[in-house]
């Protein structure tokens, strides 16, 4: 987010509870990317995150009144993207999350070791690593690296104890080390 | 020494993410500092979580066109007015939407109506028909309870008539058959001395 944004942002709060959609759309603009990538690697499939996208924005559009600026608006923004991804998700629980094999990108070329730049070998490496961690993995580690929430709020938000989220993020963080380190090692 | 050190990488392995947080207290925070410099391992362990995190945020996010995002807000927006018109249509009093639907009260009022139920049907039901007589004689108990003395005098007393009307019949059928009995005796006889006064 760019610092002109960070100052616009609680104008464009009072405009929006005022019922003012275009200061709605100037609002989310700065964060749109981030959070369509936050339901694209939670849900594992494009379709379905621009639905969440969209129903995230039907939330936050009808609770924009009840936001109080003592919370930071983008971990209420991504607390509310995760709860309707919840919601979706318990509705199909029959049908796990699963990732569109079309829109990963081959990997069978060699990675290159790592240089002063992060190859894009990497990055897709690491975003295959993120699909095998599991659900409780992802959901904080992606909590964090997206909402840049704080450990404390996101335990608030899933409702587990501090300490079993910092666990969730260790066993993460330690699934995606060994899955880079292995990967260039090769 | 060895030890030591497993156990202290263990505790930060925990502790990592809130120390790059500084969501720890002064102190610990201080101890962490301290340690990091004493121990090459934590420092490592340190770096690989901030080289990590930094690798994430390199790779590039999922791109969203302007165009296709204001048709998304636009269509959010619209979906959530058309809701809106529909529940301010449906209000008659021109209560706030979210005055109205909130899911928590809308929860809580099925909850409420649920445990009503499920107390009415575990209750015990009071009898209508004692419940009725009662209030009748708390009404008007005097009239009722006399009324109630007369139906019962008069039961009786038919009851009386009835015992004695049958007693009578009773007695006037048992003369009536030893008249005939005496009758039938006396023709009997009669008979019997007319054979022999013919003989």
């Amino acid at each position: 987010m760019q610092p002109q944004e960070i100052t616009k942002e609680p104008d464009l709060i009072k405009k929006c509870q005022n019922g003012d959609s275009a200061a709605f759309a100037d609002l989310i603009f700065p964060h749109r990317e981030n959070l369509i990538t936050y339901l694209n690697r939670l849900s594992g499939n494009k379709t379905t995150a621009e639905d969440l996208f969209q129903e995230t924005l039907v939330k936050v559009w009808s609770g924009i009144k009840k936001y109080k600026e003592q919370n930071k608006f983008s971990s209420w923004l991504f607390s509310i993207a995760h709860n309707v991804a919840l919601d979706s998700y318990r509705k199909i629980k029959n049908r796990k999350y699963t990732v569109d094999v079309n829109e990963i990108t081959d990997l069978s070329s060699g990675s290159n070791p790592h240089s002063d730049y992060v190859s894009k070998e990497i990055e897709l490496q690491l975003e295959k690593a993120i699909e095998t961690l599991s659900k409780k993995q992802k959901e904080v580690f992606l909590l964090r690296m997206h909402g840049n929430m704080p450990f404390k709020e996101i335990a608030k938000l899933t409702g587990e104890p501090i300490n079993t989220v910092l666990g969730h993020m260790h066993y993460a963080v330690k699934k995606l080390k060994l899955m880079l380190r292995n990967e260039n090692v090769k | 020494m060895l030890n030591n050190t497993k156990h202290l990488v263990e505790q930060f392995e925990r502790e990592v993410w809130l120390y790059l947080d500084k969501d720890l207290s002064p102190e610990r925070m201080q101890f962490w500092n301290e340690k990091i410099v004493e121990h090459n391992e934590l420092q490592l362990l340190l770096d690989e979580n901030k080289k990590l995190t930094e690798l994430y945020k390199n790779i590039p996010l999922n791109e969203f066109s302007e165009a296709r995002y204001s048709e998304v807000v636009s269509q959010a927006v619209k979906k959530r007015n058309t809701i809106s018109a529909f529940i301010q249509k449906i209000n008659p009093f021109k209560i706030e939407n979210d005055r109205i639907l909130s899911p928590v009260k809308i929860a809580f009022g099925g909850a409420m109506a649920a445990a009503a139920i499920v107390i009415l049907l575990l209750s015990n039901k009071p009898n209508p028909v004692k419940n009725l007589s009662n209030e009748i004689l708390d009404w008007n108990s005097e009239e009722i309870s006399q009324q109630i003395s007369e139906m019962s005098t008069s039961i009786s007393l038919i009851k009386d008539e009835n015992f004695k009307e049958f007693l009578i019949d009773k007695r006037s059928k048992e003369k009536l058959d030893r008249d005939i009995f005496s009758i039938s005796n006396g023709i009997q006889k009669l008979k019997e001395e007319l054979e022999d006064k013919s003989l």
